[in-house]
């Protein structure tokens, strides 16, 4: 077999098929991605053509969980029949939009002793054109006479859906680092849809009601708020978010070119951050093929970054015998020599505490156990009717996040050490009941759950220099 | 002669510790005592024994285990400035700590004492315990990891988040003040 070059792999490839983000963005059902036809990750190389023509039927979007996985993120913010929400500092704002990522990463541990990625910087390969819309729901107690039907004076715990536009890459990024939390933002919100749950009646007739749908007549039915951005995981870091076209109307090869400079240009970054792929739509094509058809010279440079790669939301096995539905990205840089030494492959989790397990959407370790590493795929941010924005796109900035923690904390470490320390650490309990589930490294989970407490403890032995 | 034996007793309270008072001829210079042990009590060092955020167990004990025989003097030498103004000489040596993670310096100290005798029964004393000290220098060493990553063995922390628990070395320096009636 020749070798490809990666923009030649990638227009082969990519003639039936375009790249997308692995996650985010889109809504509804567990099919497709709305942010379809992103094409994301720098160009996998070469396999045969004319395997691949024959072989599937590739498919231009790569799927993710959006229905699958639920979760409702009501903040603590209250207000009673206030026109305007103002959030009024630092604390409370963080209250308001999802940290889920800075709970089951623990990052504000380490940000209490000062370690907050300062001096460090992430390069996030993605798509920041391409809209999405989420949202997400405040609670309010509120009193009411009238606006709830019947004669009487109750109390009310109300549900309000707060719009946010948003792009897949705004969400990836504002995971993996930066402190919006100095910037304040408003939006409106709406009243198009909520819930009303009865409490108390203190006077009169009260109507139960559950949900409301269309009250237009409501006084706040736009009234805007004001808000701070969450901050990522290395909330201090510098934060350089690349676009890459990832629309419907890519040129897959300018896009895969862009994507390999901006990884080239980012070398000497803490972090590379790339949550977008596509999927390997081709049955029975092996490992070798894919490893065969690989360019080993398209980076110019060794990445001393620690490289990310989402696994992709097909829930693929990636088995060494059929890598069907595997992020082709995601192999690459985890056997490309470029960056095999220092890439970490992100799959997702759902649930917590003793649900806690790997997402049925995420890409298994398979073939990639080596370099396979379990984040939330969590992001608490909401779409369509209230179900929740996940996929491994938002696990791999958790660990693009980490690892530019884990440099600020010990800058002594290259990419390869950094990379290699958050893997030797993975907590290996995935269901949190405290029995390790697996030894070693496993072709489901690969090294287990990212844990970044452990990723600070000593590994190895203890000596002196 | 009865007095004097009063005076070195009082001196060798000042100089205090597990001294034993030894008593010379009456000469402008007299060595009250001289004690000296083998045991390091200046400051509490790292067993090197701790368990990480993963509940994984280390043993570094071997890393703050003393590298050479520790010894620890104290001598209290006397000198008559005049028939009722004494001056005691305290004096201090300590070889310090040396490890692989944990060193101190030798250390050495005056402590000097003036002793007041206005009359037969009554003896006031100026104790300046510190007045001067050389060496003592605390130092700790963080040990690494496989991957070079710098850690405090004593409390497992990583080393750039141990600054609070290294060890310190005491540098009182304290005034006291007696005074003794008989009747």
């Amino acid at each position: 077999m020749t070798k490809r070059s990666f923009s030649k792999f990638g227009a082969l490839f990519f003639s039936a098929i375009s790249l997308a983000a692995c996650g985010g963005g889109g809504g509804g059902g567990g099919g497709s991605v709305g942010l379809s036809a992103t094409l994301s990750a720098f160009q996998p190389s070469a396999v045969d053509s004319s395997r691949l023509s024959t072989q599937g039927s590739p498919s231009g979007n790569i799927s993710d969980d959006y229905g699958r996985a639920s979760a409702t993120l009501v903040s603590g913010v209250a207000a009673r029949s206030a026109s305007s929400f103002t959030i009024p500092d630092t604390n409370v704002a963080w209250q308001f939009l999802p940290r889920v990522h800075i709970d089951d990463t623990r990052a504000s541990d380490q940000w209490a002793l000062g370690w907050t990625g300062a001096g460090q910087s992430i390069a996030v390969i993605d798509d920041f054109s391409s809209s999405i819309n989420t949202h997400l729901t405040i609670s309010a107690t509120r009193d009411s006479t009238y606006r709830f039907g019947g004669a009487g004076t109750g109390s009310y715990t109300v549900n309000y859906r707060i719009p946010f536009s948003s792009t897949h890459g705004s969400l990836v990024s504002n995971i993996a680092g930066g402190d919006g939390l100095s910037t304040n933002l408003s939006s409106q919100f709406t009243f198009n849809s909520i819930s009303a749950t009865r409490l108390s009646c203190t006077s009169g007739t009260c109507y139960d009601v559950n949900i409301y749908t269309s009250i237009s007549d409501d006084w706040d039915s736009t009234s805007s708020i004001t808000y701070r951005p969450m901050a990522g995981v290395a909330k201090d870091a510098l934060v350089v978010n690349n676009h890459v076209d990832l629309s419907p109307y890519q040129d897959v090869s300018n896009t895969l070119n862009s994507i390999v400079s901006h990884m080239d240009n980012s070398y000497n970054a803490s972090a590379i951050n790339l949550s977008i792929g596509f999927n390997i739509n081709t049955v029975g094509v092996s490992l070798n093929q894919i490893l065969d058809g690989l360019d080993t010279g398209a980076l110019q440079r060794t990445s001393n970054a620690v490289v990310v790669v989402a696994a992709g939301n097909s829930g693929a096995a990636c088995t060494s015998s059929n890598l069907n539905g595997c992020n082709a990205l995601a192999v690459a840089a985890a056997y490309l020599p470029q960056t095999k030494h220092s890439a970490i492959i992100a799959g997702a989790t759902s649930g917590t505490g003793l649900s806690e397990n790997i997402a049925t959407y995420s890409a298994r370790a398979g073939v990639l156990a080596d370099r396979f590493l379990l984040a939330s795929g969590h992001t608490g941010w909401l779409q369509g009717n209230d179900v929740e924005v996940v996929g491994t796109s938002f696990a791999a900035p958790r660990i693009a996040g980490a690892a530019a923690l884990l440099r600020h904390k010990f800058p002594n470490l290259n990419a390869e050490q950094t990379a290699s320390i958050l893997l030797l650490t993975g907590n290996k309990d995935i269901n949190n009941d405290g029995v390790a589930d697996f030894s070693g490294v496993s072709p489901i989970y690969g090294h287990g759950k990212l844990n970044l407490p452990s990723a600070m403890s000593p590994i190895g032995s203890l000596g002196v220099r | 002669m009865n007095h004097l034996r009063h005076i070195v007793l009082c001196a060798s309270l000042l100089i205090g510790g597990p001294s034993v008072a030894l008593e010379f001829k009456k000469t402008d210079f007299q060595l009250l005592s001289l004690t000296g042990t083998s045991d390091f009590s200046k400051v509490k060092v790292w067993s090197g024994m701790f368990s990480d955020y993963s509940g994984r167990k280390w043993d570094t004990s071997s890393l703050y285990q003393r590298d050479d025989p520790h010894i620890n003097l104290k001598a209290s030498v006397l000198q008559r400035l005049t028939d009722r103004v004494l001056w005691v000489h305290g004096l201090t040596f300590d070889t310090g700590y040396r490890s692989a993670l944990y060193e101190m310096t030798p250390e050495i100290g005056y402590h000097p004492s003036v002793i007041f005798m206005p009359d037969r029964n009554t003896t006031l004393s100026i104790h300046l315990s510190g007045f001067f000290k050389y060496g003592g220098r605390s130092t700790e060493r963080p040990c690494v990891d496989d991957f070079d990553r710098e850690f405090h063995c004593g409390t497992g922390l990583p080393w750039v988040d141990s600054k609070n628990f290294h060890i310190r070395a005491v540098r009182n320096t304290a005034l006291s003040l007696s005074a003794r009636f008989v009747f």
